[in-house]
């Protein structure tokens, strides 16, 4: 698969429509859309780590004993390990920039957003180096997501749509119609940009 | 914001329901629908049932971890009897296995810190998760019918109405990811019409 394709299933397997589609989740610890530098750079940051850890673990501990179904398991020992080493190594740097990027730090280490692009990472990835780009671009194809999806809801609020589908179903339907244009560019583009295995 | 959610953030399950979006996407059919709907249902009911122990017997900075390890330990028990039971199943679903019990576990990391959450609430939960399981088997049963024109049960070759199935069926895109958001937000607004107009009569 190529990088589109993978940024396209971190997007929409990994539940960015949680908080978009349900407008709740925004209140739970580990669903939190990223905001600001800090936590974008957090969540860059934290995909990359856990993604290319549980890549490399897949790929030469997991798959080769035929453990594939104890994956939620080690990646919550990944993600855990990884955020705290991370939230550890922002607090010791000083300022108001590095305390917001310690607290999402926690904040994003138990993430479904963050597990998805791992998994789409270890899963389409092979060598180490797909897998670390397969994590970078999964993580970059949330954050637009996640933008995108927010600007398109703040306009829904401004339409005069039918009371049966105010919210949800519109919030559904219309990140089904993104997810569509999602599909259609990573055929379009996918080719160009080659597999990564 | 929805009242219905501001009602309901604090029940980890509901909460764990809405992420429908691993269960939308991946349940293309009625087997499908049974082992993520199942999955998510299993393991909502798992991080229900531990948040208040994890509470009580684990000290404070720890509890999270706790409750996530034994949310993703759930997760990956019902993957091993999906594996067991329909291994080819498991080759088609497990992405969407593994995503729906993370999605648990960032779930559960919220729910272990809700203040009232105790095992007092559990049948509530465990008719919350009885109901996500069967609008998830809506779903895919829909899915299926739009995307084959049939129905397949779990466990058997082809549905019984699988002798009816048309050569063109109406709706090819709802068997794609982006037709999981499309049907899910459609019946949401049909379910809603029917509800008022049911209200209306009565």
């Amino acid at each position: 698969m190529s990088l589109v394709g993978i940024a396209f299933m971190s997007v929409f397997g990994v539940n960015a429509l949680l908080r978009y589609g349900a407008g709740i989740c925004s209140a739970s610890r580990g669903t939190t859309v990223p905001r600001g530098l800090a936590g974008s750079l957090a969540f860059l940051g934290s995909a990359l780590a856990a993604g290319t850890l549980h890549g490399l673990l897949m790929r030469f501990a997991l798959r080769p004993l035929g453990l594939e179904t104890l994956d939620p398991f080690v990646f919550a020992l990944v993600s855990s390990a990884t955020g705290f080493a991370l939230s550890l190594g922002a607090s010791r740097l000083r300022g108001a920039f590095a305390a917001r990027l310690a607290e999402s730090f926690d904040r994003l280490a138990p993430s479904c957003a963050i597990y998805g692009i791992a998994l789409a990472a270890s899963g389409l990835a092979r060598s180490g180096s797909a897998i670390l780009a397969a994590s970078f671009f999964g993580a970059l194809g949330y954050l637009a997501a996640s933008a995108i999806l927010d600007s398109i809801r703040e306009r829904l609020e401004l339409e005069r749509l039918p009371d049966a589908f105010k919210g949800a179903p519109a919030y559904f339907i219309s990140a089904g119609l993104l997810a569509l244009a999602f599909h259609g560019l990573e055929s379009m583009l996918g080719p160009m940009f080659g597999g990564l295995r | 914001m929805n009242p219905v959610a501001r009602r309901s953030r604090k029940d980890p399950v509901f909460l764990t329901a809405i992420g429908m979006a691993p269960v939308a996407i991946g349940s293309v059919c009625l087997s499908d629908a049974l082992a993520l709907g199942g999955s998510v249902a299993f393991t909502a009911l798992a991080a229900a049932a531990t948040a208040p122990f994890a509470r009580r017997l684990v000290v404070r900075p720890f509890q999270r971890l706790a409750t996530i390890l034994v949310v993703a330990a759930a997760a990956s028990l019902w993957a091993l009897g999906v594996r067991a039971l329909a291994p080819e199943l498991w080759d088609r679903l497990q992405f969407w296995l593994a995503l729906a019990g993370a999605n648990c576990m960032a779930l559960a990391a919220a729910g272990v810190s809700g203040e009232d959450e105790d095992l007092s609430r559990l049948p509530g939960r465990l008719v919350t998760s009885l109901l996500f399981f069967l609008a998830a088997l809506a779903l895919g049963a829909s899915r299926e019918f739009l995307s084959t024109g049939t129905i397949s049960l779990p466990f058997l070759p082809s549905g019984p109405l699988a002798e009816g199935a048309v050569d063109a069926p109406l709706l090819r895109i709802a068997a794609l990811p982006p037709g999981g958001f499309l049907v899910l937000g459609i019946g949401i607004a049909l379910v809603r019409r029917l509800k008022r107009s049911i209200g209306r009569k009565a």
